[in-house]
C-alpha cells in the first residue's frame, strides 16, 4: 500500500542534486485527540479554522488511492497548520503539509 | 630541460634605477602608501642585519638605525619584468613566470634551432644580457635553486643523473611559497620543527607518513623533493594597447581626472577601430618626485566602452600618493569583439537571458548544484498538495 511522503517523482527537497523533488511533502506529526486533533508534537490546538476530506485515486485501485481528512489548525503558540489523518485503513497516521 | 631564468631583487633594482649601486648599502623597498607598513625586498647588506621582506617597518628602523627605504617604482619593475618575458619569448620559448624577475621554461623543442641545450642558453644570455642568472635541470625547482647558487652572468647545468643528490642537498624552506596547496608555509615550518632540514630527508619519508603528517601539500612537498612536478604553464600570448599622456605640470584632483577622461576616450577609440574588447585594464602614473604608482581594473565583461573605463579607473586615481607627471592606460588581452556582447546587442531578452545564465553559474559555483532549483508546475489544479509543483535542477534559462 502506497504512503504519503516521497513519491515516485524523487526525494522530498533537499536530496541528492541532479533529481526531481516535489514541493509540500507531507510530514509525519504526533497528534493527540480525534476526530480533530487537540495536540500536535505536544502544542495545544487552540481552534480548527477549517476541515476537508480529500478523495483520489480510488478507480486506480489500493495502491493508488488517497484519501485524507484535513484540518487547518491555529496552535497555542500561533502558528496556523494543516495536518491531515491518513485514512486508508490500516494507516491512520497523521502529516502536517504545507496547502 | 626546464631553464630558469633569475634576476633577484627586481623591484628593489627597479626603485634604484640608476642607482643600482646601492645594493651594497643596507637599503630596502618602503611599505606602499596604501598597503600594510611593512619593508618589501631588501639588499643584501640589509639582509645581514636580520631583515626580511615582511618586517614591519618600525622594527626595521630599530634593528638597522642606518636603513635606506626606497620608494617603490612598481610601473618600472613591471616593464622590466615583462622585458625579461619578451625577450625569453623572442628566442621562442614558451615561458611561465609567477613572481617577479622569475621565469621558466622548457629547452625542449628550442635545443634544434639554438643547436642544443648550451645554445639554448647562450641564445637566452644574449637576449638578457649579463645581470640575470641562468640555469638548466631537469625540474623547475632544482632549476631554480641551481640559479640562486649562480653567479650573475652564469650559466649553470644539473645533468638528469645529478638531480637527486641537488635536490636532496637544498634546505626544505625553499619550498616556501612554492606549494600550490593550502597551508603551505605552516607546512614548511612544521617540517624544520619536526627535524626535516633538507629536501632529502623529506624525499626519504614514505609516502603514507608524509600524508599521515602533513596531509595533502606533505605529498606535493615529497613529490618536489623528489623531482616529481606538475608540467610548465606557460603563460598565453599576450598583447597590449597603450595610451600615454604626459601632464603639462604635476597634476591631480580634476585635472588628473581630466586626464583619465582623454586616456580611456584615446583607448576605447583604437579597441573599437580594431573591433576589439579588453578584459583588463592597467592605470598607471609616474610620481612627481620619482616612483611610479599603477592599479587594475577587471569589468565584468570584456568591453571597449570609455564610460565604464571612466566608472572603474576613476576612483582609483583618488589614491595617488602624491601628484602625478605622466599617466598611461593599458588594456591588457584585446580579444575580437563578441557580436553579441551586451553593449551592442539590441535583443535584451537575449542578454537577460544570459545575464541569468552567468548569475546562475555564479551562485552554483559558490554554494553547488543544490543552491539553485527551479519551481515547475504540474499538476496546478490538483487536490494534493505535493503534486502541485516540482523542484528540479536549474539547468539555464533556455
Amino acid at each position: 500500500m502506497s504512503r504519503p511522503g516521497p513519491t515516485r517523482a524523487g526525494r522530498a527537497p533537499g536530496g541528492r542534486a541532479g533529481r526531481v523533488t516535489r514541493l509540500y511533502q507531507p510530514r509525519p506529526v504526533e497528534v493527540v485527540g480525534g476526530p480533530a486533533p487537540v495536540q500536535v508534537d505536544g502544542v495545544d490546538v487552540v481552534a480548527v479554522r477549517e476541515e476537508w476530506l480529500v478523495e483520489d485515486g480510488w478507480w486506480q485501485g489500493a495502491d493508488r488511492e488517497v484519501r485524507r481528512r484535513y484540518f487547518e489548525l491555529v496552535l497555542v503558540d500561533g502558528r496556523d497548520l494543516t495536518v491531515f489523518r491518513d485514512c486508508r485503513p490500516g494507516s491512520g497516521r497523521w502529516y502536517s503539509q504545507r496547502a | 630541460m626546464v631553464i630558469c631564468a633569475l634576476l633577484p631583487l627586481l623591484q628593489l633594482r627597479a626603485a634604484l634605477g640608476e642607482a643600482v649601486a646601492r645594493l651594497r648599502e643596507p637599503v630596502a623597498l618602503a611599505p606602499p602608501h596604501d598597503g600594510p607598513r611593512v619593508i618589501g625586498e631588501v639588499s643584501p647588506p640589509a639582509r645581514a642585519f636580520g631583515l626580511t621582506p615582511g618586517t614591519s617597518l618600525g622594527e626595521a628602523v630599530e634593528i638597522c638605525p642606518e636603513l635606506g627605504l626606497i620608494t617603490p617604482d612598481p610601473t618600472r619593475a613591471e616593464a622590466v619584468h615583462e622585458g625579461i618575458l619578451r625577450r625569453l619569448e623572442g628566442i621562442g620559448a614558451a615561458v611561465e613566470s609567477s613572481r617577479p624577475g622569475e621565469a621558466f621554461f622548457r629547452a625542449d623543442g628550442l635545443d634544434r634551432l639554438h643547436g642544443g641545450l648550451g645554445g639554448v642558453l647562450a641564445a637566452a644570455r644574449r637576449g638578457l644580457g649579463p645581470a640575470p642568472r641562468l640555469a638548466a635541470a631537469p625540474t623547475r625547482l632544482a632549476a631554480l635553486a641551481a640559479a640562486l647558487e649562480a653567479e650573475p652572468g652564469e650559466a649553470v647545468t644539473v645533468e638528469p643523473a645529478r638531480l637527486r643528490g641537488h635536490l636532496a642537498a637544498l634546505p626544505v624552506t625553499i619550498l616556501a611559497g612554492r606549494l600550490e596547496r593550502p597551508g603551505g608555509e605552516e607546512a614548511v615550518r612544521s617540517m624544520r620543527r619536526l627535524g626535516l632540514k633538507r629536501l632529502g630527508d623529506l624525499a626519504a619519508l614514505s609516502r603514507d607518513h608524509a600524508a599521515d603528517r602533513f596531509g595533502p601539500v606533505g605529498l606535493e612537498a615529497r613529490g618536489l623533493a623528489r623531482g616529481e612536478e606538475a608540467p610548465l604553464r606557460p603563460r598565453p600570448p599576450r598583447e597590449e594597447i597603450v595610451e600615454q599622456v604626459e601632464l603639462p605640470e604635476a597634476a591631480s584632483g580634476r585635472h588628473l581626472q581630466g586626464g583619465i577622461a582623454i586616456l580611456c576616450d584615446r583607448l576605447s577609440g583604437r579597441l573599437r577601430a580594431a573591433g576589439l574588447v579588453a578584459r583588463a585594464f592597467v592605470l598607471d602614473a609616474r610620481l612627481s618626485g620619482g616612483g611610479s604608482w599603477s592599479r587594475e581594473a577587471f569589468p565584468r565583461h570584456p568591453t571597449a566602452s570609455s564610460q565604464l573605463m571612466r566608472t572603474l579607473l576613476s576612483p582609483a586615481v583618488e589614491g595617488l600618493p602624491r601628484p602625478a607627471e605622466r599617466l598611461r592606460l593599458r588594456a591588457v588581452a584585446p580579444a575580437p569583439a563578441d557580436p553579441e556582447q551586451f553593449e551592442l546587442d539590441h535583443r535584451p531578452e537575449r542578454a537577460r537571458r544570459r545575464r541569468l545564465d552567468e548569475a546562475a553559474r555564479q551562485v552554483r559555483a559558490v554554494v553547488g548544484e543544490r543552491g539553485l532549483m527551479r519551481v515547475l508546475d504540474a499538476e496546478a489544479d490538483s487536490r494534493l498538495p505535493e503534486r502541485r509543483m516540482l523542484l528540479t535542477p536549474y539547468r539555464g534559462a533556455g
